[in-house]
């Protein structure tokens, strides 16, 4: 068994005979490191797919975008400038509020969420073009997300208390469907040219 | 510990069966159910590793960025599920809690989902129709727990360990057993309430 065996079985469909030998192989084998390896190729597999289910439903992103849009014209989410800013008062008025944020470092734009590390934080990006991505969970504190490159005038959407939900679709049903008691938000952020 | 333990035949046979039962998991749930297993029994299957050498490899990002809480949170669960699968716990739990159980840890997630996906979103479980009400199927799915657990324990108990490989069963066992209610399936109150 070799690393690109593994990865071979985290990123293709073998044959339920070659999956059984590794399964035995994994069995077998205790290195502290394995799991962490598995868990991270199976990961980086399931966001690959994720992207392209998103990419194939291309068609249906000018309305999602629209949809997104509407958010904002209905007060649901609120705009923020580049930089640090505060969120919404409806997430929590007792706690501290989150921090969200984009920067750019290393030649990368990314999007940064200083947010207790139990709550659950959902990003997605847009483009005029009608373009959308959902971005792979994160973790730590801050959580750090780098943003893939778009169509024109991307904005991303920082969603709160939405993690359990796939989609960006999932996510406005969720919206639509909250209460006052609920700790859902939405930021949308969009950086330009002059960003630094 | 990589001197050989256990009679050649019998360790093919328990690797077959240990094999077997981690790939049902996987496709009963998630993919992730494999690391989390072998992250919670690796001490337990260290009699099992016949010259498995390490892999050597440098983590990737993404590996790095998971939450090792998250990782230990789901370790039990995966253990737990491995335990009902490869010993047929099931099949001795009263046949609705057993159909609950199944449809909330035995369910395959959508992508992009944790591992607790359908416990977390009970209403949304692929076969949570067939149910009285979403409540029921939480409530009959914890029972289900309950009794898988006892009956692992019970085996515990009653297990020989007159062979190598009955030592590994039963560290195996114990391992899937330790932790469960309290830390994994929540079922303190659960477990008090049934006492009385």
């Amino acid at each position: 068994m070799t690393e690109e065996t593994l990865r071979r079985w985290a990123n293709v469909e073998l044959s339920r005979d070659e999956a059984r030998d590794v399964y035995r192989w994994m069995v077998r084998c205790t290195s502290p490191e394995l799991p962490t390896l598995l868990t991270g190729l199976l990961r980086e597999r399931r966001e690959r797919e994720a992207d392209a289910a998103l990419r194939q439903r291309g068609s249906t992103w000018p309305e999602l975008v629209q949809r997104w849009a509407q958010l904002l014209a209905d007060g649901a989410a609120s705009w923020t400038e580049p930089g640090l800013m505060p969120m919404p008062a409806s997430v929590d008025d007792e706690a501290p509020r989150p921090q969200v944020w984009l920067e750019e470092r290393d030649g990368a734009t990314r999007v940064r969420v200083d947010i207790e590390e139990d709550a659950e934080v959902t990003v997605f990006v847009t483009d005029d073009d009608g373009g959308a991505v959902r971005l792979p969970e994160a973790s730590g504190r801050p959580r750090e997300w780098v943003l893939p490159r778009m169509g024109a005038r991307p904005t991303v959407w920082v969603a709160m208390g939405t993690a359990s939900t796939p989609e960006p679709a999932d996510v406005l049903e969720q919206l639509a469907q909250r209460t006052d008691d609920d700790d859902v938000a939405v930021v949308a952020l969009r950086w330009t040219d002059r960003q630094t | 510990m990589n001197a050989p333990a256990i009679p050649e035949s019998e360790e093919e046979a328990l690797l077959d069966e240990l094999a077997d039962a981690l790939q049902e998991v996987v496709e009963s749930s998630c993919a992730e159910m494999a690391p989390l297993w072998l992250a919670g029994t690796r001490l337990a299957r260290r009699d099992l590793t016949r010259t498995v050498p390490d892999l050597g490899i440098e983590l990737s990002e993404a590996c790095r960025r998971l939450s090792r809480g998250t990782q230990n949170r789901y370790r039990a669960l995966a253990c737990w599920r491995h335990a009902l699968v490869w010993k047929g716990v099931l099949a001795e739990v009263d046949p609705d809690f057993a159909q609950a159980t199944r449809a909330l840890y035995f369910s395959p997630y959508p992508e992009g989902t944790p591992p607790y996906a359908w416990s977390q979103r009970v209403s949304d479980a692929p076969n949570a129709a067939e149910f009285p009400s979403a409540q029921t199927l939480k409530d009959w799915a914890k029972e289900g727990c309950w009794s898988s657990v006892e009956a692992l324990r019970q085996r515990c108990r009653e297990h020989p360990e007159k062979t190598v490989r009955d030592e590994v069963e039963l560290r195996l066992l114990k391992v899937s057993c330790r932790d469960t209610l309290s830390d994994v399936l929540k079922l303190d109150a659960h477990k008090n309430w049934s006492k009385l």
